[in-house]
C-alpha cells in the first residue's frame, strides 16, 4: 500500500514499546510523571479474574433472563387485548396481528438474540442452552396465541357455520312443475 | 350491560330518525298524491268566503269536500258514513243533509250535528241543483235575468266541451259563478263578472276508483348495454380473455366520454363533479332516473272502465285509453312482448302494445266467454288463469304462439271467501281439481297471502353467536285466516298448495272482531297478520309467525344435493311466534319489493285515519326476547332488541307525512323495485292515488349529495404531484446517504 509508506517515523514509534526503551537519552524516561497519572498498572493491582465456573453460572442465569424475558410481557398483553374488546376496529386488529408477526420474528432469530452469550472461550456452549431457547420459544408462542385468541373473539376466523352459510345452496324444487298462487 | 343495551338501542333510533323519516326538503318531492273528490253528487257554497262545499260518494259514505274557489285544491276531506240523498235548506243559513229519512244538520264553522232531527219537510228546498230563478240556461249559454224588470244582465258562451251543469250561482248585479261538466269526471269552474272571465280551474276526477294496475319499468339502454358486455364476458372460457375484455370495454367507455365531451378538461372536470349533485340538470336528473330504474309507468284502470298511464315519479299523466265503460278487473303487463292486456268484467279483454312506451297501440282484442270475477296471469306470457263468475275456472292462452302448456303440468292455487282449492292441468286437458279446503257456514275466511317469490340473499338467520337458524325456504306456501263467527276466534293455517295439507295451524281465543279489518303478509320465512281483539283490552295486535327448518343451531333439515319433488309433500316447519300491539287500528298490510331481497323488508301498513307507514320487519320478530333473558350473545344479533309487547307508531316512519288519504276500502298498496337495492316505490291506489319511495336499510347505495367529490380530486392530485417532485429527490438522497456524501 501506497499510503502506508508515507507513515510518518514518529507515528509508527508512538506505538512502539521498544522504541521507548531503546532510547539512549533516559531523560524524557526520568521526567515525573503529570500529576493524576499512575502509571502503568502492574499485575498484582489488577481486578481478579472470575473464573469458570462463575462465568458460566452467570451466563447461565443470563441465559434465563433472556429466556423468560418475554412472558413478562404477557400479562400487559393479555390485559390489553381485554381491554380492546372485541368490536372490529383497525387499531386492535392491528395489535392483535403485531402479536403474531413480533414472536414469529422472534423465534426466527432465537439464536441471535442468545449469541451475546457465547463465544466466550471458557463460557458456556450452544448445547447447554438449548433448553433456555425453547423456554424462549414457548413464551412467544403464549404470546402469539394471545394474538390468535383475539382474532379469533373478534369473529375474523370463518370457524362457524355462519361464516359459511352464504355458500350453502337453498332446498331445490324440481321445476318441470309450474305452481302459481292466485 | 342493560346500560349498554340502552345506549345500543337509543343509537339506532337515532340512526332510525336520521335515516328513515321524510325530510321537509323530501317531501312533496319523492311523493305525490293525487287527492281525488269523486262524482260530484251535490256542490253548494260554504258560509266561509271563497270556499264551495262538494259531496261525493265514496263506498257507502259520502266524501264532504272543501274546496277553493280562486284554484280548485280541496282543503279539507272528511268521510262520512251514511249516504247523502240530498242538501236541504232552511230557512236562510240551516242546511240539512238528508239520508235516507233522516235529516243531519250541517254547520260548516262547526261540522255536522249528529242528533239527528226530523223537520217540518214543507219549508225545506233542495240546494244541490242550480235552480236559481235568475239563472237561465240553455245549450252552452247561461244567461242572467234580472228578476224585476225581466232584463238580461249578462249572457255568457261557454266553451265547446260543456256537457252539463253542475253549480250556477250568481249575485243578480255582475257576478256569475258556474261549475259544470266537461267529460265524464271532468269538472270546469268558471267566475264572471260582467261578462268577463276572471277565474277559471279544471278538474280531473277520473282518475278515481282504481281497481286494476300495472307497473311498466322503461329500459336504460346504458344497462342494457352494460349486461349485454358481461354476458359477453360469459361466452369468454378463459377468465384472463374476459378480464381483458373487461379492460378493453372500462377503456373504450373511458374515450367515448372524453369524446363526448369534446376533449375538453374544463367540461370533463364539471362533468366528473357535478355529475350527481342535488341540483344536477334536468337532464342528468332523467338519465339517473333511468339508470336507477326509477322511470316507470304506472298504468291504472278504473270503475269506469278508464286505463291511464302516469309517471310513477310525479303523477303526470301520459295517456290514456277508455274502449269500454264497464268495470276493469285486470290489467297484466307482459315485459317480454312489450304488451299489455286489459280484461273487463264482462269478459272483453284489449291488448296494447308498447313499443314506443308513450304511444300505446292497440295490438290484438277478444271476449271470454263469460263474465270475469278475476284473472291472473301466469308468469311471462299472455296465458291467463280465468276465474269466471259462475265459476267456472279455465287456463286461457290469448296467442297461440304461447308453449307454456306444452310439455309442463300447471297447478294452481285459488282461493275465495268459502275456501282453499287446488287445481292442475297438463297439456291441452281440462282443469282438473286436486284438493280443496272448505270453510264451515259459521266461519268465514278474513284473509289470504301467498309466499312472496323474490331470490332468496341468505338461507339462515346468523344468531349473535354466529350460529344458524335455518329457514324454511319451502316456496309452495299459502296462508289464511279464518274467524268463527260464533266464538270469536281467529284461526291462522299454512297450507302447502301443491298438496293441500296444512303444515301449522295456530289459534287466537281473544274476541276477534270481523268487522275491522284483517290482514296477512307472507314474507320468506315469515307470516306477519294484523286484527283487533276485545280481549283482555280492546287492541289492535299484529301477530308474527316465523318458520324454521329447524329451532336447534346450525341444524339444516333440507338436503342441499337433493331435488325435492313438491308432489311428494315437505316436511313441516318448526316454527315461532310473538304477537305485539299496535296503537292504530290496520286498515291493510303490504310488503316492500326490492331487486335482490337484500334491503330489510319493511311491513307497509296503511291506517284506518288515512295515513300509510312503515316496521321494518326487524321489529315484528318472532325471537325477540325480554331483555333480562338476553345473553350477551343475544344482544350481539343484527338489530337485536328486547321484546316489548308495544310496537309505537313512530312518526319518523309515517311515509305520507302530512298528507291525508281517502283511500276506500278496496285500495290496493303495491310496492315494486327499483334498480336500486336500497330504494322501493310504493303506490296506494284506489279513490286517491299516492306514490312515494322508501329505503327500509336507508339509502346504502347510492352517494350521499353532500359528498366532497372536489376535494377528494384535489386531494388526489395534490398527491400525486407531491409524489412526482418527492421520489426522485428521495432517490438522490438516499444514494448520497449511502456514498456518505454531505449536500
Amino acid at each position: 500500500m501506497s499510503s502506508n509508506d508515507k507513515i510518518h517515523g514518529w507515528a509508527v514509534n508512538l506505538i512502539n514499546d521498544s522504541y521507548l526503551k531503546s532510547i539512549k537519552d533516559g531523560t524524557s524516561r526520568k521526567l515525573p510523571s503529570p500529576p493524576g497519572f499512575k502509571g502503568a498498572i502492574s499485575k498484582k493491582d489488577a481486578a481478579p479474574s472470575i473464573n469458570n465456573k462463575d462465568l458460566k453460572d452467570f451466563q447461565i442465569q443470563r441465559s434465563w433472563e433472556i429466556a423468560t424475558q418475554p412472558a413478562r410481557s404477557i400479562p400487559m398483553n393479555m390485559f390489553m387485548s381485554y381491554m380492546s374488546g372485541t368490536s372490529l376496529q383497525i387499531i386492535p386488529i392491528m395489535t392483535a396481528l403485531m402479536l403474531l408477526s413480533g414472536p414469529i420474528k422472534a423465534i426466527f432469530s432465537v439464536k441471535s438474540n442468545f449469541k451475546p452469550l457465547l463465544g466466550h472461550k471458557n463460557g458456556i456452549t450452544e448445547n447447554e442452552i438449548y433448553c433456555h431457547m425453547l423456554v424462549y420459544i414457548l413464551f412467544q408462542v403464549a404470546l402469539m396465541l394471545i394474538g390468535l385468541h383475539k382474532l379469533y373473539s373478534m369473529g375474523l376466523f370463518p370457524t362457524t357455520k355462519s361464516d359459511w352459510v352464504s355458500w350453502e345452496k337453498p332446498i331445490q324444487m324440481l321445476d318441470s312443475l309450474q305452481i302459481f298462487m292466485f | 350491560m342493560s346500560m349498554k343495551l340502552f345506549v345500543s338501542s337509543v343509537l339506532v333510533l337515532i340512526n332510525a330518525i336520521c335515516v328513515q323519516c321524510v325530510y321537509m326538503d323530501e317531501a312533496y318531492l319523492t311523493d305525490w298524491h293525487l287527492a281525488n273528490i269523486g262524482e260530484y253528487r251535490c256542490v253548494f257554497d260554504s258560509q266561509k268566503k271563497d270556499k264551495l262545499i262538494i259531496l261525493s260518494e265514496i263506498d257507502e259514505g259520502t266524501v264532504i269536500t272543501y274546496l277553493n274557489k280562486t284554484d280548485g285544491t280541496p282543503t279539507v276531506r272528511q268521510k262520512l258514513s251514511s249516504v247523502v240523498d240530498d242538501v236541504l235548506r232552511y230557512g236562510d243559513n240551516d242546511i240539512y243533509f238528508k239520508s235516507g229519512n233522516d235529516y243531519i244538520k250541517f254547520n260548516d264553522e262547526a261540522g255536522l250535528d249528529y242528533d239527528v232531527v226530523t223537520k217540518n219537510l214543507t219549508s225545506l228546498n233542495s240546494i244541490c241543483s242550480p235552480n236559481s230563478q235568475n239563472i237561465k240556461m240553455d245549450k252552452n249559454n247561461i244567461r242572467v235575468i234580472d228578476t224585476d224588470s225581466n232584463l238580461e244582465l249578462m249572457n255568457v258562451k261557454l266553451p265547446n266541451n260543456f256537457t252539463s251543469f253542475v253549480y250556477a250561482t250568481t249575485d243578480g248585479i255582475e257576478n256569475l259563478s258556474v261549475l259544470f261538466t266537461t267529460g265524464e269526471l271532468k269538472y270546469m269552474f268558471q267566475n264572471y263578472k260582467n261578462g268577463n272571465i276572471t277565474e277559471s280551474w279544471e278538474r280531473n276526477e277520473s282518475l278515481t276508483d282504481i281497481v286494476a294496475h300495472a307497473y311498466v319499468t322503461l329500459p336504460d339502454l346504458e344497462l342494457l348495454q352494460t349486461s349485454d358486455e358481461i354476458l359477453a364476458e360469459y361466452t369468454l372460457s378463459n377468465p384472463i380473455f374476459a378480464y381483458l375484455h373487461r379492460i378493453k370495454n372500462n377503456i373504450n367507455r373511458i374515450i367515448s366520454f372524453i369524446r363526448m365531451n369534446r376533449l375538453s378538461p374544463g367540461t370533463i372536470l364539471t362533468n366528473i363533479l357535478f355529475s350527481d349533485t342535488v341540483d344536477g340538470s334536468e337532464t342528468i336528473k332523467t338519465k339517473q332516473n333511468f339508470k336507477f330504474g326509477f322511470s316507470k309507468l304506472l298504468i291504472v284502470g278504473t270503475k269506469r272502465g278508464q286505463i291511464s298511464a302516469l309517471d310513477i315519479l310525479n303523477g303526470k299523466p301520459l295517456w290514456n285509453l277508455h274502449p269500454l265503460d264497464k268495470k276493469i278487473v285486470s290489467i297484466e303487463w307482459n315485459s317480454s312482448s312489450k304488451e299489455f292486456i286489459v280484461v273487463y268484467e264482462t269478459g272483453q279483454y284489449f291488448a296494447y302494445k308498447l313499443t314506443d312506451f308513450y304511444a300505446p297501440i292497440q295490438s290484438f282484442n277478444g271476449s271470454l266467454k263469460s263474465q270475469v270475477r278475476s284473472i291472473n296471469l301466469l308468469d311471462d306470457s299472455s296465458t291467463l288463469y280465468v276465474n269466471y263468475k259462475s265459476g267456472d275456472k279455465e287456463i286461457v292462452s290469448l296467442s297461440k304462439s304461447d308453449d307454456l302448456l306444452q310439455n309442463k303440468v300447471i297447478f294452481i292455487t285459488d282461493h275465495n271467501e268459502r275456501g282453499l282449492s287446488g287445481h292442475m292441468q297438463n297439456s291441452t286437458d281440462k282443469i282438473m281439481n286436486t284438493w280443496k279446503i272448505d270453510i264451515p257456514k259459521n266461519e268465514k275466511l278474513v284473509a289470504y297471502a301467498k309466499r312472496i317469490d323474490e331470490p332468496i340473499a341468505n338461507i339462515g338467520v346468523v344468531t349473535g353467536n354466529r350460529t344458524v337458524l335455518y329457514k324454511y325456504l319451502y316456496p309452495n306456501l299459502v296462508s289464511y285466516a279464518v274467524v268463527d263467527k260464533e266464538t270469536k276466534s281467529l284461526y291462522i293455517d299454512i297450507v302447502d298448495s301443491v298438496t293441500g295439507s296444512v303444515l301449522y295451524t295456530q289459534k287466537h281465543d281473544d274476541s276477534v272482531n270481523d268487522k275491522l279489518p284483517i290482514n296477512m303478509v307472507f314474507g320468506e320465512h315469515w307470516i306477519v297478520y294484523s286484527y283487533f281483539s276485545s280481549n283482555p283490552i280492546p287492541e289492535q295486535k299484529l301477530v308474527v309467525i316465523e318458520l324454521y327448518d329447524s329451532l336447534s343451531l346450525d341444524v339444516r333439515v333440507s338436503d342441499p344435493n337433493k331435488t325435492y319433488n313438491p308432489l311428494d309433500g315437505i316436511y313441516k316447519p318448526k316454527v315461532i311466534t310473538k304477537s305485539y300491539f299496535f296503537p292504530e287500528i290496520i286498515k291493510s298490510l303490504q310488503l316492500s319489493k326490492t331487486k335482490f331481497n337484500i334491503a330489510s323488508k319493511a311491513i307497509l301498513i296503511e291506517t284506518q285515519d288515512g295515513q300509510m307507514s312503515y316496521i321494518p320487519k326487524y321489529i315484528v320478530g318472532a325471537r325477540r326476547k325480554e331483555e333480562k333473558l338476553m345473553t350477551d350473545d343475544d344482544k350481539k344479533e343484527f338489530m337485536a332488541a328486547p321484546y316489548n309487547s308495544n310496537i309505537p307508531s313512530n312518526d319518523h316512519f309515517v311515509i305520507t307525512h302530512s298528507r291525508q288519504l281517502l283511500m276506500g276500502n278496496e285500495s290496493i298498496i303495491s310496492s315494486v323495485a327499483t334498480n336500486l337495492e336500497s330504494t322501493s316505490i310504493v303506490c296506494n291506489l284506489g279513490h286517491d292515488i299516492f306514490c312515494t319511495k322508501i329505503y327500509p336499510s336507508s339509502q346504502f347505495d347510492i352517494m350521499n349529495p353532500t359528498f366532497e367529490k372536489g376535494k377528494l380530486l384535489l386531494t388526489i392530485v395534490i398527491m400525486s404531484l407531491v409524489l412526482f417532485f418527492i421520489r426522485p429527490r428521495m432517490t438522490i438522497k438516499q444514494l448520497k446517504t449511502k456514498w456518505m456524501v454531505r449536500d
